[in-house]
């Protein structure tokens, strides 16, 4: 047989050693975790889950997600762990995949998640179409699938029929509403132009939006939509901007493309107030790219102490979420809004696993459907508030851009 | 003013998609190869400008670096990698090019991370024009200005000199130019050189505008190739007027015809790419492959 000696063939061989090698340890270790106990859970350890955009168009956001919660599970490892109701302590190991944004990938990396590594449950997988297509696996199989990264309602909206799934940020439909409140409270003839995402993300901000500002002084004079696969959305901002709208509602959940809108704006010379979505709210992503200074209003809808805004320099959660950041992800940057999620949901789901008092994964979610309280970087008069129909956290504040940073809005 | 700032905003975005599209013609014309990695490669090229202006390098000077480190790499990629697949199947060749594509993302978001880069523009800010007669950026004005430089100089380089002759065989029949005796294998590097240069200037006209990221040229490629298809593949001029054509078309579609709007402008440029294989596959500016048998 003069193939086996052929050079591809006998690394495709050393390549099926090695990652038979690498399976046997992965049961020795699971193997030892004892027979009694929920998958993924050891006298030491719990393993959790997740799948991020890593690479792709989404690939900041999706980073910025994983270290915000890697920054916040490190912090609680290195103090010991978490200290279940079994009176153990246990430390929590995470195991993430790339999904590049694509669900077929994301599925991918359920299967391995579930099968292989044998995780106690999901956490915050990134982005609404990953989450979409393992829901209905994760549901019949009775997986966890925890505090999921969207904003969409679709994931907690009806928890009676899929227990196993629930999100944690505010919907984009309550963002939208928040917005409309927070025009409508100022009781003045208001012309707004809208421009969305052409798929569910933005017609629910543009639902809630709508829905909010009916029978009030606020009107839609324009609206238009773009593809997420559009280079520039110059065309749709000259639409709008012969509007002459007072106000833009940027429901553009691309930050490179917010920004490309918001300098695009300038340049024709509309400057309305730009109301922009908390997804790409980052001040070194969206509006320092744009070459705006936020003179004519720039807002943002937010839920988490921003961590540039002045008035959180001495508070204590913020302090440490920006040291723990530079610790666990030097470099990184801890005033992406996606950082600060990760962070926060990540701190529910200790919470949660203190709090949990039967350790199997539907003990986890029994809990996570009643937790109510407060986890650190949620804003004054935030707090989680589990409910059946809807994610823990339901409220919104509106910040805007000054000097250079966020400030909320009294 | 609607009409007025939808045609410069669409010369403004067919200029965006005619720099990459010159590279990809460069690269088919010189190697008689359709190159997918070509965007991600001006990405890196662009990146490395970038590093170099964060150094405090002025921009320029960053620019024409990265440009002349693309020639070199450019040219290395095709010896030490296309190389191996340019005698077999052709199709062997363009997939791996697709994984050059896919490789190359992953290397610059290694290196630099995927947080959106702001690059400086080349040229000042601002624009001609006032909010009623239209707009358009002196970035936009200025990337025109070196589109048109370029296509002169490929036009001559192809057309007039002895070296574009020789591309021109080597693309056409490799094994006859070198029974004819013209260093062919020095030839493709040279092509893959250039072509990547363009691909660096390419990129750093318009990382300005389109922000500098992992995944910037991803949906300029599109468009891109749609130019190049339009214009003919072998035509620089072509690809340029065929590019701006795309632009202001999608624009005006997206505008005036309710179907179409915002969300359809990007079936443009494929539906234009299907009439044009379909009618005329040496594209409207291009000429016939004639083959004698």
């Amino acid at each position: 047989m003069n193939q086996a000696h052929s050079p591809a063939l006998r690394a495709g061989a050393i390549l099926v050693a090695a990652v038979l090698a690498l399976g046997a340890c992965g049961r020795g270790e699971t193997s030892s975790s004892g027979g009694s106990q929920a998958p993924g859970v050891t006298d030491t350890t719990v393993k959790i889950g997740a799948s991020y955009a890593l690479s792709g168009p989404l690939a900041a956001n999706g980073t910025a997600a994983m270290n915000g919660a890697k920054s916040y599970f490190d912090a609680i490892n290195a103090a010991g762990g978490v200290k279940m109701s079994d009176g153990k302590t246990r430390k929590i190991e995470v195991v993430q995949y790339d999904d590049g944004y694509d669900p077929a990938r994301a599925v991918q990396n359920y299967r391995k998640l579930t099968t292989q590594d044998n995780v106690f449950a999901l956490f915050q997988t990134f982005g609404t179409a990953p989450n979409l297509a393992i829901m209905d696996s994760a549901n019949s199989e009775k997986v966890p699938q925890l505090f999921v990264h969207s904003g969409a309602a679709v994931f907690s909206q009806d928890q009676k029929a899929k227990p196993y799934t629930v999100g944690w940020q505010p919907t984009y439909e309550t963002e939208g509403a928040a917005y409309a409140k927070f025009l409508t409270a100022r009781d003045q003839d208001l012309t707004v132009a809208v421009i969305s995402q052409n798929d569910d993300l933005g017609k629910a901000f543009v639902n809630g939006f709508t829905s909010g500002i009916g029978g009030s002084k606020v009107k839609i004079v324009a609206q238009e939509t773009y593809e997420a696969t559009d280079p520039t959305l110059d065309s749709q901002i000259t639409k709008l901007a012969a509007s002459k709208a007072d106000v833009l509602f940027s429901a553009i959940a691309i930050p490179k493309l917010t920004a490309g809108a918001l300098s695009k704006a300038a340049e024709l010379g509309w400057n309305p107030e730009h109301l922009l979505v908390s997804l790409v709210s980052s001040v070194d992503q969206v509006i320092k790219p744009s070459g705006l200074d936020g003179s004519h209003g720039i807002y943002s809808t937010a839920f988490v102490k921003a961590a540039d805004d002045q008035q959180w320099a001495a508070d204590k959660d913020v302090q440490d979420y920006i040291a723990r950041m530079k610790t666990s992800a030097p470099g990184a940057d801890p005033t992406v809004p996606n950082a600060a999620w990760g962070y926060g949901a990540a701190a529910t789901l200790v919470k949660a696993l203190q709090e949990t008092k039967d350790i199997t994964r539907d003990g986890l979610v029994q809990t996570v459907q009643h937790l109510t309280g407060s986890v650190p970087l949620l804003l004054p008069g935030l707090e989680l508030h589990a409910s059946l129909t809807g994610p823990p956290l339901d409220r919104l504040h509106v910040q805007q851009f000054k000097d250079g940073k966020w400030s909320l809005i009294e | 003013m609607n009409l007025v700032q939808q045609i410069l905003d669409g010369l403004s975005s067919g200029s965006v998609y005619a720099t990459l599209a010159l590279a990809l013609v460069l690269v088919h014309q010189s190697t008689g190869i359709v190159n997918f990695a070509q965007g991600q490669m001006a990405v890196i090229s662009t990146y490395v400008a970038w590093t170099l202006y964060d150094a405090g390098v002025p921009v320029w000077a960053a620019i024409v670096a990265a440009i002349a480190g693309s020639l070199v790499a450019g040219a290395l990629a095709e010896r030490l990698l296309i190389r191996r697949f340019e005698k077999g199947e052709p199709l062997a060749a363009i997939v791996v090019t697709v994984g050059l594509l896919i490789s190359i993302n992953g290397v610059v978001s290694l290196i630099w991370g995927t947080v959106l880069k702001q690059f400086p523009s080349a040229f000042p800010r601002g624009g001609v024009g006032s909010g009623n007669g239209g707009t358009i950026g002196f970035g936009t004005l200025g990337t025109i200005a070196v589109l048109l430089v370029v296509v002169l100089a490929l036009g001559w380089l192809f057309r007039h000199t002895r070296l574009g002759l020789a591309f021109r065989a080597v693309a056409a029949n490799p094994e006859s130019s070198a029974l004819l005796g013209l260093p062919v294998g020095r030839l493709l590097m040279l092509g893959w050189g250039l072509a990547a240069a363009v691909g660096a200037l390419a990129g750093c006209l318009v990382a300005p505008k389109l922000y500098l990221a992992p995944e910037m040229m991803d949906s300029v490629l599109t468009y891109a190739l749609a130019a190049a298809v339009l214009g003919g593949l072998n035509s620089a001029i072509g690809t340029v007027l065929a590019a701006w054509f795309i632009g202001v078309v999608e624009n005006l579609a997206g505008t005036y015809i309710s179907f179409v709007g915002g969300d359809m402008k990007i079936a443009v440029p494929l539906v234009l790419m299907i009439l044009i294989l379909l009618f005329k596959p040496e594209g409207v500016f291009g000429h016939k492959e004639v083959r004698r048998v």
